[in-house]
């Protein structure tokens, strides 16, 4: 599976590919745009992200802004509904309101921060994503 | 027989075969008879064969006798047709006929009767006929067997041709498999190939960096031993009365100084190769920055008689946000060079405004110089790494050709760009740009209080000179007239003693100021003996001008270059006509160091012998009285038994480092009620935010090692005087009260300017890491949470000055997205209290109201503080605990 990490801030980034690490290939973007870059180059190419972990908020951009401009590459793609990415959004506890758009927007889940494996596995679990080597 | 021949076109064997169908075939003899019958209907035939045998129409059998042997033979040897004796009328005649080998006999068909050789010819064509017809059936038959061979061997070539096209096919597509097999391995090798590449890369990267890194550690250790020589060196300079050793010492001192420079090249560059180099956002006066690194930098080029001429436009924006000692460091390494490499002419520094919006400018610096130029195939290479441009300038002229490659990457790192243009023998112009922020404007009024409008007159023989000065003039509101030769200006005085408007300020070029051009000067200023003016004589700094004070006349030595300020001061003093009795004023020939009434008690703490050697000789050289503790404990220690009026500190020492001494001292104070001693932090490196650093741990100031005779005396100067002191020192770190929250607020700078009240410090949180919730994040980790604390680190200081900044600047937006950020690492570091904080900036930025921004920037940096020390001892405490067997 390729998993796209997304967040600004060097530490969160770390974080957490030590847990998506288990889960398959991490790409690690440092900011909205190289995201947008990173993600354009994989639908180029089909080799598409299954799940993409985008932090709400960045120095360039909004992850708002960010997952919104994904999904457009997506259905410019015309990319079927089952092989598009799914998308996370790590949130702070008291960025709900935000939470709200980006659900608005296409996301498909968010994950508190900090994220913890424990948690990841089990959100992934609920959408069928299993660490890599247990089936 | 001919014509048949050529009509088969059979080959002879043929032939032979045909003679022999003919001689056997009964079938064929009776084909003949039909046909003979058909072409003879009046006739009844009998063939006879050699052998006797007989075939044909029954009723010609009997007429055969048998006696009639004899005549077949006489028919055989005969070519005509032979009458069978008998009835005339009814006589049958018999022919031989070669072709078939046979006996013909015919019989009359009721009363016909022909001519014999009539007949005879009918009988011979038709043989020919029939042999034609056979002959045709022949060469049917063989051109069918022909045609069947032909078409048999159509079939093989087809199948063969099948055959082929599928053997192409299967060929093609074991080509196909194997080349798909191919690509497959292929793809695989290459794919480990990029493993092993990115592996082999990430190893190269790591022993680069380890080189880095190591170059780094060792031009620091080598700058502490050469500091003890460099110091020493200066001891024993200022001791030594023998006017050899003097000389011995001196290049010594000038040796070790370049070789110190040279290492800090190294070191800069090694940095900045290691991507370790962080660059300060500070609030600097470029004008100011400018004028110190002209001061500096002008001697150099003075001592080679060289012009040097620095140039800021007055109206160029000065406040900004930046890094001015990198500034002044790019500087400083042009202008070197261009000193270096011109031997007559002048070096002009000047600074232009290429862009300016409220809150940005984008400046332009030009070093120029009039030296030997770079020729144009080698101007590319100037800012490559290690270029000189050939190893022979390197022996001619020295240095290690860093300086330019450092200015380039110190360029970049400011967002700036940075090109040359040059002509051999010309000269070389070199300029970069860096974009600043600008402080939030504080109204300035530039306020010249002249009374009535100035005039001043310049002399000067350099263009370049007369338009600084004149442009400055203009600025501060002085009318300036230029001339460019003695006469000219002789002329220029006249004139105005005349129209009765003598020049008020009058400056000339020191090189008028001897012989007979002084003497028509000094008749030309002096012709009206009320209203002298007031004369400035601009001169290099190497150069004293002597001959003044017995002239008569109000006047002062100006160094060159000239600043703004200098103008400023010189028109203050004109306007004000207060002009001091005895107004020469001789340089200084070295830092005053007021000698104090009573000695200064100093008490310096510093464990490595030759800096404690150094500092000793220099202090007691300037009538301090100096204590010496060889480690913090000895300090504390020292600073129980009594009381010192300055402590300098040396932060890294064994037993007990500086920031616990300071610490203890701090206490110790504070329970004796004593006020406290200024202590001067000694540091190793000028690592970004040390000095907050050292403030925080309660330090007053600091200074880097390796400290020089002046800076040393010089920080002295300033904290060993009472503080009362305090009204003319320049910037704002010295000014503050001692209280260390103060001097934070006095570091965040223009936030004090909107008269920002600080809260009490909140309480410290009684947790500030959460370890079970760490450990939950890091999935108990030791390895990745020591290794992300370092990394945050490496991180915290850059990301408070973003965020400092963002408060500083009132950019909403990015201290919400800077805070964001920092919230991002607290979170992952269980660090609540710190988390809070950033989020309450966080929020700020987004409510756009800063009313409290600036005391929770407060709170927060002294959380990170808190944090750090326990993270560090999180470190500690998971590094030694840390069994192999534990991990996993």
């Amino acid at each position: 599976m390729k998993i796209l990490i997304v967040d600004d801030e060097l530490i969160s980034r770390k974080a957490m590919e030590k847990i998506f690490i288990k889960f398959g290939e991490c790409r690690i973007a440092e900011s909205g745009a190289s995201a947008e870059v990173e993600f354009q180059q994989a639908l180029n190419e089909n080799q598409v992200f299954q799940l993409v972990v985008l932090d709400i908020s960045m120095e360039d951009k909004s992850g708002l802004d960010v997952l919104k401009s994904l999904r457009s590459m997506e259905a410019e793609k015309k990319l079927e509904q089952n092989k598009r990415a799914k998308i996370f959004m790590a949130t702070g506890n008291r960025e709900m309101q935000m939470v709200k758009s980006c659900v608005t927007a296409g996301c498909n889940d968010y994950i508190l921060k900090p994220l913890k494996p424990e948690v990841v596995i089990k959100k992934l679990a609920d959408i069928g994503i299993r660490p890599v080597g247990e089936g | 027989m001919k014509s048949i021949l050529t009509l088969k076109k059979l080959p002879m064997n043929d032939i032979d075969d045909l003679f022999e169908d003919t001689k056997k075939t009964e079938k064929e003899l009776r084909a003949f008879l039909k046909l003979l019958g058909s072409q003879l209907p009046g006739f009844a035939f009998r063939i006879i064969t050699t052998d006797g045998k007989s075939y044909g129409d029954e009723g010609a059998d009997m007429v055969i006798p048998a006696q009639h042997k004899d005549l077949i033979q006489t028919a055989r040897n005969s070519s005509t047709m032979v009458r069978v004796p008998g009835d005339p009328s009814f006589s049958p005649g018999l022919l031989f006929i070669p072709e078939l080998n046979v006996s013909l006999l015919l019989f009359p068909a009721g009363s016909v009767i022909a001519a014999e050789d009539l007949l005879t010819r009918a009988v011979r064509l038709s043989v020919e006929l029939f042999q034609t017809l056979d002959n045709l059936q022949e060469e049917r038959i063989h051109i069918q067997t022909k045609e069947n061979q032909l078409n048999r061997q159509l079939r093989v070539l087809q199948q063969k041709n099948y055959q082929i096209l599928e053997e192409n096919q299967k060929q093609q597509s074991d080509y196909a498999r194997r080349l798909k097999s191919e690509i497959k391995r292929q793809t695989a090798e290459l794919r480990i190939t990029n493993k092993e590449l990115i592996k082999a890369r990430q190893e190269a990267e790591a022993a680069s960096q380890a080189k880095s890194d190591f170059l780094a550690n060792m031009s620091h250790e080598i700058r502490t031993p050469l500091n003890g020589i460099i110091g020493m060196t200066e001891i024993a300079l200022d001791s030594s009365v023998n006017a050899n050793l003097k000389g011995l010492l001196s290049t010594i001192l000038t040796e070790a100084e370049s070789l110190l420079g040279l290492i800090n090249d190294i070191l800069d560059f090694s940095k900045i190769e290691a991507g370790k180099l962080e660059l300060e956002t500070l609030a600097f006066d470029l004008r100011e920055v400018m004028d110190e690194f002209c001061e500096a930098m002008a001697l150099s080029a003075q001592m080679k008689d060289l012009e040097f001429i620095s140039y800021l436009p007055p109206e160029c924006p000065s406040r900004l946000l930046g890094d001015p000692h990198r500034l002044k460091q790019i500087l400083v390494n042009l202008a070197g060079n261009a000193v270096k490499f011109t031997s007559q002419g002048e070096i002009k520094i000047t600074a232009e405004l290429m862009e300016e919006t409220p809150d940005r400018a984008v400046l332009r610096f030009i070093v120029s110089d009039t030296g030997i130029g770079i020729p144009e195939e080698k101007q590319a290479k100037v800012f490559e790494m290690f270029s000189q441009v050939d190893s022979s300038t390197t022996r001619e002229y020295g240095g290690t050709g860093l300086g330019t490659t450092i200015s380039k990457q110190l360029v970049e790192l400011m967002d700036g760009k940075i090109g040359l243009e040059s002509t051999t023998g010309e000269g070389t112009t070199f300029w970069f740009e860096i974009p600043f922020t600008k402080q939030t404007p504080i109204p300035s009024v530039r306020s010249i209080s002249s009374p009535e409008r100035l005039q001043a007159l310049i002399l000067d023989s350099n263009p370049t000179v007369r338009g600084v000065l004149a442009s400055y003039f203009t600025a501060l509101g002085v009318e300036a007239m230029s001339a460019n030769a003695l006469d000219q200006a002789v002329k220029i005085l006249e004139e105005a003693h005349s129209r009765g408007e003598p020049f008020p300020l009058v400056l000339i070029a020191d090189h008028y100021w001897q012989g007979d051009e002084k003497k028509l000067l000094l008749s030309a200023l002096k012709t009206d003996q009320k209203k002298s003016p007031l004369l400035g004589l601009l001169s290099p700094k190497n150069r004293l001008v002597e001959n003044g004070a017995d002239i008569g006349l109000i006047w002062q030595q100006v160094y060159k270059p000239v600043t703004l300020k200098d103008l400023e001061k010189l028109i203050q003093k004109t306007a004000q006509k207060q002009l001091p009795q005895k107004a020469a004023i001789a340089p200084e020939t070295s830092p005053a160091i007021s000698p104090p009434q009573q000695p200064l008690q100093v008490l310096l703490a510093e464990d490595y012998p030759t800096n404690q050697k150094v500092a000793l000789g220099h202090l007691t050289k300037a009538g301090f009285a100096v204590t010496v503790a060889d480690n913090g404990a000895q300090a504390v220690e020292a600073c129980r038994r009594r009381t010192f009026d300055l402590i300098l500190m040396d932060i890294q020492m064994p037993v007990m480092d500086g920031y616990m001494a300071t610490k203890a001292i701090r206490e110790l104070e504070k329970t004796n009620g004593k006020k406290q001693t200024p202590i001067i932090a000694l540091t190793a490196h000028a690592i970004k935010g040390y000095r907050e650093h050292c403030l925080q741990k309660g330090m007053d100031d600091f200074i880097t090692k390796p400290f020089k005779r002046d800076t040393l005396l010089a920080i002295i100067n300033k904290w060993g005087s009472r503080p009362e002191h305090e009204t003319d020192v320049p910037h704002s770190l010295e000014k503050h009260s001692r209280e260390p929250e103060h001097r934070l607020q006095a570091e965040l700078g223009t936030l004090q300017e909107t008269g920002l009240v600080l809260p009490p410090l909140l309480p410290t949180s009684t947790e500030t890491i959460d370890l079970k919730e760490l450990n939950e994040i890091w999935d108990n980790d030791k390895e990745a949470i020591i290794n992300a604390f370092s990394d945050f680190f490496g991180k915290s200081q850059s990301m408070l000055t973003d965020i400092q900044t963002a408060i500083t600047t009132a950019d909403t937006d990015k201290l919400d997205r800077c805070a964001h950020k920092f919230k991002g690492a607290m979170l992952y570091f269980a660090a609540p209290h710190a988390t809070e904080l950033a989020y309450q900036l966080e929020m700020m930025g987004k409510n756009k109201d800063l009313n409290s921004a600036g005391a929770t920037f407060v709170a927060l940096v002294r959380a990170c503080e808190e944090f750090q020390i326990c993270a560090r001892k999180i470190q500690q405490d998971l590094g030694a605990g840390s069994e192999p067997n534990e991990t996993q």
